[in-house]
Formats: C-alpha cells, sequence, structure tokens
C-alpha cells in the first residue's frame, strides 16, 4: 500500500486536497475537502489559500490522484501544473493498485495513461515498499530463487494485502530524483518511522510518535542496513579490515602492556615552563661533587 | 443478552470502538463468508468495549466504555435474516427489541433494489440512511455505521466506482466510525494485479476491482477470511488474516492513546450453535 506521510518543516504553510481523508491530519494547516467539491471550487479554494501565504512557501498534498486521473484524464498535466510556482511545491499520492478505469465517451484511447504523464512531470518519484517484503524479495534473489507475490499479486482468493504491509516501525523508500541537469538519481532508502525509544522511556510510551521526529531519527540506505545485507558482508563491515595480510589490531594483552608503560621523562612534559633543564636523579653510586658546576 | 465467552478472546483488539471517522473493511470469499464476524461487530459496537466483563486487562485506560448506536444497511440480506443471525449469535438478542430502544437501526436496501430506477438508486439510499443517521443523532450515543455489501451496486450497473466511494464518504462523514463488508473472491480483484496489465477487464471487473482496493487504501484494518488451501476441513471453517489498510498512517494526537492493532493471520471454526473459536495455525481449538 503506497501511503505518504509528511513532516512540517519550518515555515511551510501546508495545504492537504483530500480525496479520500475525512479529518484534518496533524501539522497540516488548510484541509479542502475536494472530495466534496467540484473542480473548479476546490481549486479556486487553493488558489485563495496560496494567496493569502503572499510568497510564503507552501506545499500542496493531494492524498490520492487517482480520482482525478479518471475524471480528467486528459486534463491532468494542465491541473496539476496550475499549482505548481516558485513557492510551491506540490506531492501528489498516486495508489498504484487502485485500477485506472477512464470515465465518458469522450475519453481518447491514445492518450497515454495518467500515471505515465505524472510521471513524466515529477521531480521526484517515491514508491512505497514494505521492509518485510523487500527482505524475503532480496533473500530469494540472493539463492536466485523466483522472488515471492505478496497481496493481491499472490493470487490467492480472499487476500487483499500481504502480511507485514504497512508497517509502523519501518518503511523502504524508492526514490528517482530528475536533477536540473536532465540526470537521473536512483536510490533506495531505509525510512525508519518510530525513533529509537529513548532509556527509561518504556517502548509502550515511546510509540506517541509525532511526525517531525521522525525523519531525524535516521534515514539510510538500504544497502547499509543491516538486514538487508548478507552475513558475510555484515561480517567485513564489523571487521572493518581492508583485507591485508598484516594483522594491525592488537589484541588485550598487548593493549594493557601498552597502556602500562611510562614514557620517560614524563613529568617534563607536563612543562616547567622555565626554560631548558636538566632533571637527574642522584643514583647511590653517584659522587655528589661540589666542583662542577651547579646544575 | 449475555455475550460473554462468546467473542473469542483473539478477536477482542479488534472489536473495540475504533478511532473518528476511521473504516474497517470485513472481506469475504464464496467459500468462507464473512457473515459469523460482521454480527460480532454489531453486538461489540452496541453493547460497547467493556461488553460488561471487567476482567478484560488488555482494554485501554479510557476506552469508551459506553456502546454506540449501530446503523446497519444491507444490500445483500433483508431484515428477516439479520433477526436470527443476531438471536443465534447472542443466544437470544431480540433484534425487534433493540431496534426500539434505538440502539440499532436497521435500513434495508436490498428489498426493492431490483425494482429502481438506475440513476435514482443511489440517492433514494442516502437519503433514507442519511434520516436513520439523523434520527440517531439526537441518542447522543456515538453512531457505528455498518454497510454489508454496498458492492452489490457496482455488479448491478447502478453506479461506478468513483460515485459509489463518494458515497460512502459523504455517509463516512456523519457518523463515527464505519464498518464496510466486501466480497474479495478472485474474479473480483484479480483485475488490479499487475499480470492483468494491458488486458481488457469487463467493467464489472475493472470497477469492483478499483472499489475494493480503494477501500482498502482507506481502511484502518482489513480483515479477510478465506477458504483453507487444502480445502474444506471438519475441524477448520478458514483463515482470518487482518492486515493494517492504508490509513493505519493516519497520525492524529488523539490516537497517540490508542494501541497499535497487530497483523493476525489465524484459523478459525465456526460451531453448529454459532460460536466461534479463533486459534493459532497449528494449536488445536480444544
Amino acid at each position: 500500500m503506497h501511503r505518504l506521510t509528511t513532516t512540517q518543516a519550518a515555515n511551510v504553510h501546508v495545504i492537504f486536497v483530500a480525496f479520500e481523508t475525512l479529518r484534518k491530519p496533524r501539522d497540516v494547516d488548510a484541509l479542502i475537502p475536494a472530495w466534496s467539491l467540484d473542480l473548479k471550487t476546490w481549486q479556486k479554494q487553493v488558489a485563495d489559500v496560496i494567496k493569502e501565504q503572499k510568497g510564503r512557501r507552501s506545499l500542496i498534498i493531494i492524498d490520492t490522484t487517482n480520482p482525478l486521473s479518471a475524471t480528467e484524464a486528459s486534463n491532468l498535466p494542465a491541473l496539476l501544473s496550475s499549482f505548481i510556482g516558485p513557492t510551491t511545491s506540490l506531492l501528489a499520492v498516486y495508489h498504484l493498485d487502485v485500477l485506472h478505469r477512464p470515465q465518458g465517451c469522450g475519453h481518447n484511447a491514445y492518450a497515454p495513461a495518467p500515471l505515465t504523464l505524472l510521471k513524466y512531470l515529477a521531480t521526484t518519484i517515491f514508491t512505497v515498499h514494505a521492509l518485510q517484503h523487500v527482505l524475503a524479495c532480496k533473500a530469494a534473489r540472493d539463492r536466485s530463487h523466483a522472488e515471492p507475490l505478496f497481496g493481491l499479486e499472490e493470487g490467492t482468493e480472499g487476500v487483499l494485502q500481504g502480511l507485514g504491509a504497512n508497517g509502523k516501525q519501518e518503511i523502504v523508500l524508492e526514490m528517482e530524483h530528475r536533477r536540473k541537469s536532465g540526470r537521473g538519481v536512483r536510490e533506495w532508502f531505509y525510512l525508519p518511522l518510530q525513533p529509537a525509544p529513548k532509556p527509561g522511556v518504556s517502548s509502550g510510551t515511546a510509540s506517541t510518535t509525532h511526525a517531525t521526529k521522525i525523519v531525524r531519527s535516521g534515514i539510510l540506505l538500504l544497502e547499509d542496513h543491516p538486514q538487508y545485507r548478507t552475513p558475510e558482508q555484515e561480517a567485513e563491515a564489523q571487521a572493518g579490515n581492508g583485507g591485508g595480510t598484516f594483522e594491525l589490531g592488537l589484541t588485550e594483552k598487548q593493549r594493557r602492556d601498552r597502556e602500562g608503560v611510562v614514557l620517560p621523562y614524563f613529568d617534563a612534559q607536563k612543562g616547567g615552563g622555565d626554560g631548558g633543564r636538566i632533571l637527574y636523579d642522584m643514583g647511590s653510586e653517584d659522587d655528589f661533587d661540589e666542583d662542577e658546576d651547579e646544575i | 443478552m449475555s455475550t460473554r465467552n462468546r467473542t473469542p478472546a483473539a478477536l477482542k483488539p479488534y472489536l473495540r470502538l475504533p478511532s473518528e471517522t476511521s473504516l474497517i473493511l470485513l472481506t469475504s470469499t464464496l467459500s468462507c463468508t464473512v457473515n459469523w464476524l460482521t454480527p460480532r461487530f454489531i453486538i461489540a459496537a452496541i453493547n460497547g468495549s467493556g461488553h460488561g466483563d471487567h476482567t478484560d486487562t488488555q482494554s485501554v485506560p479510557g476506552a469508551r466504555e459506553e456502546g454506540s448506536t449501530v446503523i446497519l444497511t444491507s444490500w445483500m440480506r433483508n431484515q428477516a435474516y439479520w433477526k436470527t443471525e443476531l438471536r443465534r449469535i447472542t443466544a437470544g438478542m431480540d433484534m425487534d427489541k433493540v431496534i426500539a430502544t434505538g440502539k440499532l437501526a436497521f435500513v434495508d436496501c436490498f428489498t426493492n433494489l431490483t425494482q429502481l430506477a438506475p440513476e435514482k438508486a443511489l440517492s433514494e439510499q442516502e437519503s433514507r440512511i442519511t434520516q436513520a443517521i439523523a434520527k440517531a443523532n439526537g441518542a447522543g450515543r456515538r453512531i457505528v455505521l455498518v454497510l454489508e455489501n454496498p458492492d452489490i451496486l457496482i455488479a448491478l450497473a447502478l453506479t461506478t466506482t468513483y460515485d459509489l466511494s463518494d458515497f460512502l464518504l459523504r455517509l463516512r462523514n456523519q457518523v463515527h466510525s464505519t464498518v464496510l463488508v466486501c466480497n474479495a473472491d478472485l474474479p473480483l480483484v484479480a483485475a488490479a494485479t499487475t499480470s492483468q496489465e494491458g488486458m481488457q477487464n469487463t467493467p464489472i471487473e475493472a470497477e469492483t476491482a478499483a472499489f475494493l482496493v480503494q477501500q482498502a487504501h482507506a481502511a484502518q484494518y482489513v480483515l479477510g477470511v478465506r477458504e483453507l488451501e487444502t480445502g474444506a476441513a471438519k475441524d477448520v471453517s478458514g483463515v482470518l488474516r487482518v492486515t493494517r489498510g492504508g490509513a493505519a498512517y493516519s497520525w492524529d494526537d488523539e490516537e497517540d492513546d490508542v494501541e497499535e492493532v497487530k497483523e493476525l493471520e489465524a484459523l478459525y471454526l465456526i460451531q453448529r450453535d454459532g460460536n466461534a473459536k479463533v486459534f493459532e495455525r497449528g494449536t488445536s481449538m480444544i
């Protein structure tokens, strides 16, 4: 299931255009119930809210573009682009598994699918995966097995979702970002959704997650995730050894011996600060000569 | 009206009154119907999460103990069916009496379904359900809406996916929470899989699949029943799977104290008296 959570960055006005959400999500400044309004009305409401911001940065979130792509199939790019400006960004969610079926007889059979248009329009595309499913697929790939299928794809009667979907602990993000230069960046990320439990706080109360805390708690590349590596890679990463023929480390005894060594003239290094001096401890066999120059 | 011992312990966390505006999706298949689960949701909502069972340590502090008003709307069955079914499961609950107390309302969208003009069907039914909600609103109890098989409207070509989901949103907006019962047989959902991409599906296949998947996206959790992979068995009626739906992520301040609903895959057995047992795979239910 594909679903995005939002974080509110500092001083960004968040406008939520709801097609399937009834209650205002946390951190959202304006909720526009587009499901109950016609196209012109909610378009105007969004435009009005943006105008009110007078140049303050705003983020428009559309909770699903599937109904729009059915009713406004040919008009979709123009419609969405009309909101985007120098101070406005748009985050639109498209459910990949909701079947697209354009409505009306006026539909052009030769027009590209809405998803194709949306992907063409987008600067960044995030596809959300469940970690459990990604790991299971990788384990199968590593052993050259066929990758398992989940949810609807399982083809089991009565199964809508695979177990492990929509985990609240973590998700995997597949990112495709198009730079201005035209070069694309493709990367897979691991995103924990729960901050690490603080010491002294029971795990039960740690689940009181605030959306803004979530991202700070550490996004990392999927290939750096301990569970994604094979045990061999993991052991290698733990050892941190380049694989040379020398033993660069120390044994425990060597380390203790090294710590026990007292460097010569250690107190001199603490510094007397009065220039060069000769420090000499008289031994029992030394014969003190009064005639010699004073030390 | 004792319901004690009639609700399997493993099911109790899922029968608690869910958070505001939430949707719970129950899916059924031809060989395994979810009919045994729907009445349990109705009874749990009417009686409140406490069930009068104070030893239930699982209940969250501050959990809503008081009951709700249930508005049961069926596109598949009439009131006589529900009367028998509720009496059987609760061992003696009289549906007519509960309706008289205002804790339950039944909206029959089944009986005249085929006699309605297609263009009027949806609006006529919506106004009847809205009336029932308005009537129940006066009582000051929370309202739980149970919708049984509105997906039949798509199969009868009385509506389309997006009209029906707007219809549901309008209704959901008026009540505390909604339980939606749908059929999820393979032919009804297969159109949504990638293997079917580019294939010409019939409108009913495509529309039903789109509707069902869309509702799963909007659902807080999905409870699906299906047949055992190995077919029918004497001591197992079917498999129950509970998964988190697409709306499991709605982080609201109010929801912070609500425990996360755990995923579950378990077997169940419906006995001749209507009693249900839910047990882990591999364990004996006795």
